[in-house]
């Protein structure tokens, strides 16, 4: 006796069926912090591109760990702010490394993409600043330095960060941006080394409060400058695109 | 794959075709493009021409990775100086570029569904979407692998995958069978008659044959300029009629092609 299998009914596309099940063996499942960011975004996009920043992959987070850690030991045996100094060095490196050519090896298909590149921006910068942030907190805990803690670094931590964001957006070089903000940090550390002859004399509450104004000032330029720099289409800034009729 | 009646509509909202007019780019003093104009509907175009041509500039103006110098520029009816529509028309891209980057530790399917994402496809179709695309690209085996373990022509392939995964209205390929095998190189110019029969398809590349079995409309650069528009049966007529003394090639149509960029570079048309 011969048998026949009977055929699919008309409404059903076995085509579409069978891509569906493979694609669900196939695919990996996103980890728990991929799912809370998609929840908390609202964007499966975003949440991908957030878990998939450079600077925040685990050698990456290793590595500013142990920077830190030598900061820990370096403060407690020196009793000088060695901490403070350091954090706003890593999180200046962190945020230049976000987004862009020299961070994404795909970014020639990536900027191609309709994500607009300002959320990805915003998104992996907050979460690199607070990564770092907390890093930074917990290393602190560690050293006599705790008491004035926002004061001593977080201002420059955010104002030469975005300083340094702005640089690597306007040039699309994360590497230049970083250097740049860099460059910043040491030459204002100069001034304690001439002045009192320490790198860190600098990192002590009433020269930071003096400098809070600036730093603000820095942010909110840096601000305007990235925000600038990442609209339109690639290597066009908002000015261009203005001007362009 | 059967396209959803949904994307069917969305589809019939762009116009399905490419807009260049007066296209000059420069890179410094060096002229890559010189007032090219270029009108596409759908269907395949091949790019063909020398090094240094402007193919791949020319790509990259309309997968929007670059603004011209001059000239206007409007990709599926759209205007991508306005940022709204330059998303649209992004959402309807693929494009795969010369120098290809990807994530050593991303397996092959995860790459290909983050640029899904990444071109903001429906989260419930990026799944079957990307099982799709590894199907019509042959890599059902190397679903799972890791990006970091495939050669040179699985990579590619990978490549050619994430390009088609969003079913685009406007595909760009910039050469798309380097590292494949002639059997693969079979395989894909069946993909894009497939595609170009819904869309608009463009394909740099420097193997002649390649143009000659997929494309149904051929563009010759030379030094920045269109220097050929026409279709391929007309460039295999042109190398009929010349001898092996006057254009190099082992095919008529290579000989057509060489008959053009002598033709040009001696600053006259080639008879028809």
């Amino acid at each position: 006796m011969r048998t026949q299998s009977a055929p699919p009914p008309p409404d059903i596309d076995l085509d579409r069926v069978w891509h569906r099940v493979t694609g669900d063996i196939w695919a990996t499942e996103p980890g728990w912090i991929e799912r809370t960011a998609a929840r908390l975004l609202r964007s499966p996009a975003l949440a991908r591109a957030l878990v998939t920043t450079p600077s925040l992959v685990l050698a990456w987070l290793l590595a500013s760990g142990l920077v830190l850690l030598l900061g820990v030991f370096v403060t407690n045996a020196t009793d000088q702010p060695w901490v403070p100094f350091l954090a706003p060095v890593v999180a200046i490196v962190g945020v230049s490394f976000v987004y862009g050519s020299g961070a994404d090896p795909a970014w020639e298909i990536v900027r191609t993409t309709a994500l607009p590149r300002r959320m990805v921006l915003l998104v992996r910068v907050v979460a690199v600043f607070v990564t770092n942030t907390v890093i930074a907190l917990a290393a602190s805990v560690f050293t006599p330095m705790m008491g004035s803690v926002v004061m001593l670094w977080l201002l420059p931590l955010v104002g030469l960060s975005m300083v340094a964001l702005a640089f690597a957006t306007w040039t699309q070089s994360p590497v230049f941006g970083a250097a740049s903000g860099l460059a910043i940090w040491l030459t204002i550390a100069l001034q304690g080394l001439t002045r009192a002859n320490d790198v860190t004399a600098f990192v002590h509450e009433d020269v930071i409060t003096g400098m809070a104004p600036l730093y603000a000032a820095a942010t909110l330029v840096a601000g305007v400058v990235v925000m600038m720099g990442s609209s339109g289409m690639p290597g066009q800034t908002r000015w261009e695109s203005m001007r362009w009729s | 794959m059967v396209m959803t009646s949904k994307r069917r509509a969305e589809r019939l909202m762009i116009e399905v075709g490419v807009d260049l007019e007066r296209i000059t780019q420069t890179f410094g003093r060096q002229r890559a493009l010189d007032d090219v104009t270029l009108h596409a509907g759908n269907g395949v175009f091949g790019l063909l021409g020398p090094n240094g041509a402007g193919k791949s500039t020319l790509l990259r103006i309309m997968a929007t990775v670059l603004r011209p110098k001059r000239g206007e520029v409007r990709l599926l009816g759209l205007n991508p100086q306005q940022s709204h529509e330059l998303r649209a028309i992004r959402r309807e891209l693929g494009y795969l570029p010369q120098q290809f980057g990807y994530y050593p530790n991303f397996t092959v399917f995860e790459f290909i569904e983050y640029f899904a994402l990444l071109k903001e496809m429906s989260p419930k179709q990026v799944r079957s979407a990307v099982a799709n695309a590894i199907e019509r690209v042959g890599l059902e085996d190397r679903a799972k692998a890791k990006m970091k373990s495939l050669s040179g022509g699985m990579l590619r392939r990978v490549g050619i995958a994430q390009a088609i995964v969003n079913e685009p209205a406007l595909l760009l390929l910039d050469e798309p069978t380097v590292g494949l095998d002639p059997e693969q190189r079979v395989m894909f110019r069946r993909l894009l008659r497939e595609i170009g029969e819904r869309s608009v398809v463009f394909v740099s590349t420097h193997l002649v044959e390649d143009v000659a079995a997929a494309c149904s409309d051929v563009r010759i650069l030379n030094q920045g300029r269109i220097v050929y528009e026409g279709d391929a049966d007309d460039l295999k007529r042109i190398g009929a009629g010349v001898s092996d003394a006057d254009a190099a090639g082992d095919s008529e149509i290579e000989r057509g092609y060489t008959a053009v960029l002598l033709a040009s570079r001696g600053g006259r048309e080639v008879d028809r």
